[in-house]
């Protein structure tokens, strides 16, 4: 079962400093435009799913989800929430500097959200210069589990279509929670919106802003409703599942070698 | 609405509540505290989902997720806590109201207890024209505790009930009954809170120190309805928020200049 540190009562602390466990999950999602079809919580279902998997096999607490960050380029689809990265950016750091200080040895941030990502990355680095204690910022296309991923996605028919994967790791964070109403909810909207973009471009990007970034990164928006995640049918929650499992190992593992440094 | 939750709607779904004229979120605000023995460390982030989720409901309105990391005061230097700089905070929730004003939302209301929204939301309306509002769970009349300990744990209690976290609620009765009579305020608390009835006096607990001792009565039926009373008298604010910013959107400010 997993660890929730908001279900916590102050003498489970005791506990956790006379036990050998010194690892803390803190999962980063965000409200973000999925494409038609998937909820703005995508990524942080993702989090939450991969956080309890992580949680079950090594024990770790799980932090309160992170729910908000800097969007960037969605900011112009119906109930994004965007924050300004330099504040999304203090507010985490402030955050792993509590979870930090209490006496945690070892802290993962688990990253979900690609807008995220950078600031999470700069997060480990800051929290690490302030305090002498190392911070495993993930973001989970970095696990180098990509083969095993296209295997899972084969063997459950998932027809590899752009971040299709995003979708099925949605429904297995989704029901890895116990949330299978939104999982049937997920698929059902799946399917109906498939069928529309069926025919659909999935070029988006304009040709002065594609030379721009062969060289740099560049502020533009999504300027399609299906540019950031195409819907697909066969998007399935226990390819999700799989994945967010093998995720998890890979990510305990990478805890193990932490206590090495 | 099959769902308050904004995470678990999509998109398109968020653009055809505000087309049908939809224009309320409830933004709940939480901590990561250690408030009382006998009290889970998200106890704040419980009560401000519950109430949140509670006014969305009968308000056709939708909830963001919590913001569950804010600044904590008294509880700041104990094991636990998670404090962040108010500046940080106050910024991030200017940023959320404007996020939510972009898509569309009008009537913007925060639950919690970050006492820094007194300012926020003047500011908010002296910069952006629009009034938002912020609904604090301590303003809630309770009939039945008879002190400050009954009054938080039954509201802690009753609002785990509502979110349907029954087994954690059944964890805080255990502790709450483990842990009665064991702990007593210092003395110079005591004076502290003498002090405080003056306004207000800095107060940082140390180790052993609790802002919220066990309860010798918990109400947990009593409070849920005195939640329920509350909400039901306080729509008419909710409702005229919508009004005001009408009235807002028409009138300008000229400071007698024109």
């Amino acid at each position: 079962m997993a660890t929730y540190f908001e279900n916590m009562f102050p003498e489970d602390l005791y506990q956790l400093d006379n036990s050998e466990n010194d690892t803390a999950v803190l999962p980063v999602g965000a409200i973000e435009q999925h494409g038609p079809h998937l909820l703005l919580g995508c990524d942080s279902y993702i989090a939450l799913g991969m956080s309890e998997c992580i949680s079950e096999l090594t024990g770790a607490v799980v932090f309160p989800l992170v729910s908000y960050s800097w969007i960037g380029g969605l900011r112009v689809w119906p109930g994004t929430v965007d924050l300004r990265p330099q504040k999304a950016g203090q507010y985490l750091e402030e955050i792993c500097m509590g979870i930090v200080n209490m006496g945690f040895k070892r802290l993962v941030i688990l990253c979900c959200h690609g807008g995220a990502r950078e600031m999470a990355f700069l997060t480990a680095s800051r929290v690490m210069k302030r305090t002498g204690i190392p911070v495993l910022a993930v973001f989970p296309t970095r696990l180098g589990i990509k083969e095993e991923t296209a295997k899972i996605l084969e063997k459950y028919e998932v027809r590899v279509k752009g971040k299709n994967c995003e979708g099925s790791l949605m429904l297995g964070g989704m029901r890895k929670i116990g949330r299978q109403d939104l999982v049937d909810k997920v698929l059902e909207i799946a399917k109906e919106t498939a069928l529309e973009f069926e025919n659909s471009s999935r070029d988006f990007k304009i040709d002065s802003l594609k030379n721009v970034m062969k060289i740099s990164e560049v502020g533009h928006d999504y300027i399609g409703e299906t540019q950031h995640v195409f819907p697909v049918a066969s998007i399935n929650p226990d390819a999700g599942m799989e994945i967010l499992e093998i995720s998890a190992e890979v990510i305990a593992s990478a805890l193990e070698k932490m206590k090495m440094i | 609405m099959e769902t308050v939750q904004l995470m678990e709607i999509t998109s398109r779904e968020c653009r055809k509540y505000i087309e049908n004229g939809g224009d309320l979120v409830f933004i709940p605000i939480g901590s990561v505290e250690r408030l009382g023995p006998h009290l889970p460390m998200g106890a704040r982030t419980h009560v401000a989902c519950a109430i949140a989720n509670e006014f969305a409901k009968k308000n056709n309105g939708y909830c963001l997720p919590p913001v569950s990391y804010s600044t904590c005061y008294n509880t700041a230097c104990l094991k636990g806590t998670i404090d962040i700089n108010h500046d940080i905070l106050y910024d991030l929730c200017y940023d959320l109201s404007k996020e939510l004003v972009a898509n569309g939302f009008r009537r913007i209301m925060f639950v919690g207890y970050f006492k820094e929204f007194y300012y926020l939301i003047s500011e908010f309306f002296q910069n952006e024209g629009i009034a938002i509002a912020w609904i604090n769970p301590d303003h809630i009349p309770m009939e039945s505790p008879s002190n400050a300990n009954e009054r938080e744990t039954s509201l802690v209690a009753a609002c785990l009930k509502l979110l349907g976290k029954d087994d954690v609620c059944e964890r805080l009765i255990e502790e709450n009954r483990k842990h009665l009579g064991k702990f007593s305020e210092r003395k110079s608390i005591g004076i502290i809170r003498e002090l405080k009835k003056f306004g207000n006096i800095g107060l940082l607990y140390e180790e052993g120190d609790y802002e919220v001792l066990p309860a010798k009565n918990i109400y947990i039926e009593e409070t849920i309805n005195d939640i329920y009373k509350w909400i039901d008298e306080k729509n008419i604010a909710v409702d005229s928020l919508k009004d005001y910013n009408y009235y807002l959107s028409r009138r300008r400010p000229d400071r007698g200049l024109k």
